[in-house]
């Protein structure tokens, strides 16, 4: 049996942090980071607000059953969720078990069965704040008991790189801003509006064959597969707005 | 697909209708009834989106039958439910599969008032597309309205 010290693991996750620059990638390494705790899944996801009575539309990575995500929105277990809203509030992170005496009992019963089901008894959540001001939470949980202190220190440190690496895949995807020209970002900013390749051809003095040329152009470089895709990912990376 | 746009399972019964004797026709009306319910179609190839008048409303757009400024309409969504609806609409036109959303939009008062929108790949000789519903999704409470048509007792 090989035993890894603190530090070690650390490095390890804090490296293939520092390397994780896509979304695949990202979500790779937390899943890692779980593993290394010995916990079975990771998500990051957006602080839930008091409005939000689901789960699945905050989710950003997750490794979460889907039946499990499924099964929580179906009965509405936002709301008994005993640190949902408190992950707005505080930066502390809150660490749970549900044999713990104390937070292991503010889970109402329901949720806790459906976290036995799918073995997921401890946890812990880190609520943070994106480089774009987004509050956000990385949530690990599993089977082990429940995080020690010194565990959830690591793991603090360990999430900073996290935050760090989830910044830069953000950074990543919005530098397509840089990748489009000028006319490509004009074009797709008129289609957004509603205009036809025609009429933008007759605002910007350009033929309709030109404006379907730049058009092509801005799907391929934003790695898209119609212009549907290509306004909406333009309007989510806020290229036009 | 990301999990949060996976297509949940609905375990939706089949409804009997037979013996109720209960049309399409005055389903879809009823359902639309005494709120803003308007109809939608995004046309996947030009990226071009055709709303009827209560979508407009809504979004507080003026009314068109021509394409609709999406710029403009996300503009009036909710900022932190913006980005999430705009990647809705990226997968749901890249996997070409329906979804449902429940969002916050600008009520023009200073606040915001909850919507749903449901939309539908469909792609057969109608044209191809998302077509879609939304509407209001929060009834006012102990409201009673009766059609300008029910005789009064």
């Amino acid at each position: 049996m090989s035993y890894m010290t603190t530090s070690e693991r650390q490095s390890m996750l804090s490296a293939e942090l520092a390397t994780a620059r896509t979304r695949g990638l990202f979500a790779q390494a937390l899943n890692r980071i779980s593993a290394a705790f010995g916990l079975s899944h990771a998500t990051l996801m957006h602080a839930p607000s008091p409005e939000d009575l689901l789960l699945k539309p905050l989710l950003i990575e997750s490794s979460l059953p889907a039946a499990y995500v499924r099964e929580f929105d179906r009965t509405h277990m936002m709301r008994g969720c005993p640190f949902g809203l408190r992950l707005r509030e505080s930066a502390v992170p809150p660490v749970w078990h549900l044999n713990d005496a104390v937070n292991g009992q503010a889970f109402p019963a329901e949720l806790r069965a459906l976290m036995l089901r799918h073995a997921i008894p401890a946890g812990v959540a880190m609520p943070t704040i994106a480089a774009d001001g987004q509050r956000l939470v990385f949530w690990f949980c599993g089977e082990r008991a429940a995080l020690g202190q010194s565990e959830v220190n690591e793991l603090a440190m360990i999430i900073l790189h996290a935050l760090d690496a989830y910044n830069a895949v953000k950074r990543n995807e919005e530098s397509a801003h840089s990748a489009l020209s000028a006319r490509e970002l004009e074009v797709v900013r008129w289609t957004a509006q509603g205009k036809t390749s025609i009429e933008i051809g007759q605002i910007l003095a350009l033929s309709d064959h030109t404006v379907n040329a730049y058009m092509t152009n801005a799907i391929k470089k934003l790695d898209c597969v119609n212009r549907t895709q290509l306004v909406a990912k333009a309007i989510r990376l806020k290229l036009i707005n | 697909m990301p999990l949060r746009f996976e297509q949940p399972i609905v375990d939706k019964i089949e409804q009997s209708r037979a013996h109720i004797g209960i049309t399409d026709a005055e389903i879809v009306r009823m359902l639309a009834a005494y709120r803003l319910f308007g109809f939608w179609r995004i046309d996947i190839e030009t990226g071009h989106f055709f709303a009827s008048e209560d979508v407009h409303t809504i979004f507080d757009l003026p009314y068109s039958d021509g394409p609709v400024n999406l710029a403009e309409l996300m503009s009036r969504i909710h900022e932190e439910d913006r980005s999430l609806i705009a990647e809705t609409f990226e997968q749901a036109s890249l996997y070409r599969v329906g979804f449902h959303f429940v969002y916050r939009v600008d009520n023009r008062l200073g606040g915001s008032k909850l919507v749903r929108s449901v939309g539908r790949f469909r792609d057969d000789e109608s044209g191809g597309g998302i077509v879609g519903i939304t509407y209001e999704f929060v009834e006012k409470l102990r409201i009673v309205a009766l059609e300008d048509n029910t005789p009064l007792r």
